[in-house]
């Protein structure tokens, strides 16, 4: 490390002085680090192409992740078993709770329709078997807005979900029209 | 002269050789005045938002966050840290350069003219009149009138350089040139726009340009309005009340250069992981980790001139905050580089962790050089005791506990929010899919923040209650700062000539008696570097490859656009999925610098205090966006997000349409013959009409095509869909990768 010598240099500038110090030699070394880190930091990255672009690093991650997803998939279900389901009323209950949490700001607190269509009539847009409506709530219908539930919710929650909209059918709650095919 | 106090002072003739002339300090006492009055006008605002967030209740109207947070960072950056700069430049050039400033008239134009830019931009942002680019909010007339004071401004300093009578530049000067060179080159080329009419323009960039132009010129705002003057005001006022001399010279003509070379670079780590290309982004990351020294170089400097000095920082708050002042600049400059490092930047972009590391700069770094300074600054300009030191010091101690409060709570929040939004469970699924729980996480740190924020304001308020009764004392007619300084001969020759050697630093010696010399130098080193990056932005195709699909937006998608930038969404909502897969995961396929190409200003925001935007078109009915603008907390009981209701009740100003799509074509974004030529409106009226009916028919409100409702639907039904249409295969797969790519 160079000296301080505390040398004034023979100037002034509104009665302000300088020393002749020399800087630092842990602030010298350091800059020359960073700049040989950077150096080196672009020649891996860009110029010798070694390094792990962004694009890549994403493929890697995305079908690391895929691969979990499809494990962790939602189950196929029968329309016999879920029709166990609406008949058992802790399954409805439990769907019932996670229905007002994230369903009833677009289908109503009953599911008499609001931005989304009235699940308690006849008509169904999307199929009204039990399997259809577990589809339609699992992988949602992009194209109309309604989001795939299967990827956020657990697949419990979204079965109990399946089993309480079930269980609404033929309720006639009064509210949105009736839109979509009639199915008995 | 004591023996002679009525004399007028000219009656004694100067001594032989030396010239008798007086300093201009009237302007100065205006500045410092407006320092202190916007200081606390913005930072009131800024306490106003922080509530906002906190309480959303607090919205009222249009009064809401999105619109008045450009108030608060425009406030506290222009007009505090502004009025700030230009009270100490205009203290200290004059004694530094041993002349009076070169013109009077052009400093009260400069004042006036500076104040009149700040109420301006007071009354247009509330309105919404802004140009949607962050930090560079002011529409175009502004924009002219800024680039005329600032032109008075560059006047006033060359002037005294060429009438000074000091031989040398010292180093204050040279920042404060570098702050005017570099900061009249941002403004100029970032603000280029083409007016659709007096209050409407459109940014000449777009999408991956736009950006990158836009945080070219917001960092190295950061740099030469924020840092680089400061530091200036730091070597000037520092070693002043210090009364001890700089410690190194020679680190001061290194750090000065090496960040004016440096930082210009540095822009685009504010753009990591997005649609800009990654050579730009790395290079982004690598000067700024090589801007750490250089930056600590300016810290070094300020401490070590301490040396010896040390026991009157316990007695004098002038010191005091200069000490807290320098600290925090050498944090927020570690800070700043590590922030650039792409995988911290990761976590750390859209959270409340930039907004603690603003935060410790503006109020840390410029507000305590500031309060410093003018609390040194007071008993000079108003030739009085200072009214109370022991205020001094209260004010000294609840800005830093206040600051440590704000900063910890934001960076708590910061990372709480981060690491929410990448937490994927054991099943491969987002452990928080719903967005707004990673916002009422934050809610305790919110209120904390308040109270930090409080605690400084308080501060502030002291301050200008000391330094208001210390100009009461003021005496009846202030007496001239009169000084004599001998006129520089034209044969002069260095009577301590340098040794030879570059690294005796002659030569810079050399440059320090030439103003005309250093400012070339200077000038060039600012736009050579920005060249460097800025040359391959616009000139490689490869860095945006085209999307057939892009289209360009609709006449009422434009016009809904227009509204979406004059709520201020930008300052809440990203518009740039990054790829990554918490982000793909939760918001879809990221983005693509094709898919901006006619977004004239770019809308990628900063900071996600609701989701991002860029895929949102498509993903809920229409009806869903009505209910949800009308009042969000219908679809969304925990949404923070303000009510928008007038949007339903207020026509659409359709005689903008036709003058905006036109604006739009003048930039070459190829609008066909059918919304050319004056059919914009129709075509408009028609989008709008089905989108009315569509909502009516899903049971909503009957009626909007008329209102501005429906024009915002059209635009954000319409974000990231145009890529939509091709990718109907697999979900995630990645278009083509982006090419890997140097300049």
């Amino acid at each position: 490390m160079a000296t301080q010598n505390d040398r004034l240099m023979d100037h002034d500038y509104d009665g302000i002085e300088e020393y002749d110090n020399p800087m630092p030699g842990w602030w010298t070394a350091l800059f020359w680090v960073t700049i040989v880190f950077s150096a080196g930091y672009w020649f891996y990255y860009h110029t010798m192409g070694t390094g792990t672009v962004v694009a890549d690093e994403y493929a890697a991650d995305m079908q690391e992740l895929q691969a979990l997803q499809k494990k962790f998939a939602l189950p196929e279900r029968s329309e016999d078993e879920l029709k166990a389901m609406v008949a058992d009323p802790q399954v409805v209950q439990t769907g019932a709770a996670k229905f007002k949490e994230v369903c009833a700001a677009c289908h109503g607190e009953q599911g008499e329709g609001k931005i989304g269509p009235n699940l308690t009539d006849d008509a169904w847009l999307h199929g009204g078997s039990l399997r259809a409506i577990y589809a339609s709530i699992g992988n949602g219908v992009p194209a109309k807005g309604m989001p795939a539930w299967g990827r956020v919710l657990k697949h419990s929650d979204t079965q109990a979900v399946a089993a309480f909209v079930g269980s609404l059918k033929g309720k006639k709650v009064p509210g949105k029209a009736a839109q979509g095919t009639v199915e008995p | 002269m004591s023996e002679s106090t009525t004399a007028p002072q000219s009656a004694t003739p100067p001594p032989a050789g030396l010239e008798r002339f007086t300093y201009f300090d009237a302007p100065v006492r205006a500045f410092a005045a407006a320092t202190v009055l916007w200081g606390i006008v913005g930072m009131l605002v800024g306490l106003v938002i922080a509530s906002q967030l906190a309480f959303p209740q607090l919205n009222v109207g249009w009064l809401h966050f999105g619109r008045l947070r450009p108030l608060h960072t425009n406030a506290v950056i222009f007009a505090f840290a502004g009025n700030a700069i230009f009270t100490g430049i205009y203290y200290s050039m004059q004694r530094l350069l041993k002349a009076r400033v070169f013109s009077d008239g052009l400093t009260w134009f400069h004042f006036w003219g500076w104040q009149a830019i700040i109420v301006s931009a007071a009354l247009t942002l509330p309105l919404g009149i802004t140009s949607g680019k962050e930090y560079a909010e002011l529409e175009w007339p502004i924009d002219i009138a800024i680039a005329v004071v600032w032109v008075a401004f560059a006047v006033n300093l060359f002037g005294t350089i060429a009438k000074r009578r000091e031989r040398h530049l010292y180093v204050a000067i040279w920042f404060y040139l570098s702050c005017i060179l570099a900061v009249a080159v941002l403004h100029i080329f970032n603000s280029l726009a083409v007016p659709a009419s007096w209050f409407k323009s459109y940014s000449l960039y777009a999408g991956a340009q736009d950006a990158f132009m836009q945080w070219w010129y917001g960092h190295n705002a950061v740099a030469f309005f924020l840092t680089t003057p400061f530091l200036g005001l730091m070597y000037y006022f520092m070693p002043k009340a210090a009364e001890r001399p700089v410690f190194s010279y020679r680190l001061s003509i290194v750090h000065f250069w090496s960040i004016v070379f440096l930082y210009m670079w540095a822009g685009p780590h504010h753009l990591h992981y997005t649609a800009l290309p990654e050579w730009a982004s790395t290079l982004g990351m690598v000067f700024s980790v090589m801007l750490w020294m250089p930056s600590w170089g300016g810290m070094i400097n300020g401490l070590l001139t301490l040396r010896g000095a040390w026991n009157k920082v316990s007695d004098d708050p002038v010191l005091k905050f200069f000490v807290a002042g320098v600290t925090f600049y050498g944090m927020s400059t570690f800070e700043g580089p590590m922030m650039s490092v792409k995988s911290v930047n990761a976590l750390s972009h859209y959270t409340d962790w930039t907004i603690a590391h603003v935060h410790s700069g503006a109020l840390g770094w410029n507000g305590f050089i500031t309060f410093g300074m003018l609390y040194w600054l007071a008993p000079r300009l108003f030739q009085t005791e200072l009214f109370s030191k022991k205020l001094a010091t209260l004010h000294f101690w609840l800005g830093t506990v206040g600051l440590l409060v704000y900063v910890l709570s934001m960076y708590t929040a910061g990372v709480t929010q981060g690491l929410m939004w990448r937490a994927f469970d054991e099943t491969g699924r987002l452990q928080y899919p719903d967005f707004v729980e990673t916002v009422t996480r934050l809610m305790p740190m919110y209120y904390i923040r308040i109270v930090g924020g409080t605690l400084y304001f308080a501060g502030v308020v002291l301050g200008g209650y000391n330094l208001l009764r210390t100009w009461q004392g003021r005496p009846s007619v202030y007496a001239d700062a009169v000084a004599e300084a001998a006129p520089l001969a034209k044969d002069w020759t260095d009577p301590h000539p340098p040794k030879p050697g570059i690294f005796e630093w002659g030569w810079h010696r050399g440059w320090e008696r030439n103003g005309l010399v250093f400012s070339v130098v200077t000038a060039g080193a600012v736009i050579v570097a920005s060249l460097f990056e800025i040359i391959p932005t616009f000139v490689l195709d490869s860095n945006i490859p085209t999307i057939a699909a892009v289209q360009p937006y609709t006449p009422l998608e434009l016009a809904g656009r227009e509204i979406y930038i004059a709520e201020g969404c930008y300052n809440c909502h990203s518009q740039m999925v990054r790829p990554l897969r918490s982000e793909t995961e939760r918001y879809g396929e990221y983005s693509k610098p094709g898919e901006f190409v006619y977004d004239h200003p770019f809308q990628w925001g900063s900071r996600r205090i609701g989701p991002d935007l860029h895929r949102v078109g498509g993903k809920y009915p229409d009806l869903w966006h009505v209910r949800h603008m009308e009042n969000p907390q219908t679809v969304h009981a925990q949404s923070v997000m303000p009510a928008f209701g007038w949007l339903l009740t207020q026509d659409l100003d359709w005689n903008s349409v036709q003058k905006n799509v036109d604006a739009m074509a003048m930039l070459g974004v190829p609008y066909g013959q059918d919304v050319l030529a004056g059919k914009a409106v129709e075509s408009a009226k028609a989008q709008a009409t089905a989108i009315a009916e569509r909502v009516h028919k899903d049971g909503g409100p009957a009626d909007l095509q008329g209102k501005q409702i429906t024009a915002l639907v059209a635009y954000l039904q319409r974000l990231g869909t145009d890529i939509a249409v091709k990718s109907e295969a697999p979900k995630h797969a990645s278009a083509a990768p982006a090419p890997r790519g140097t300049p």
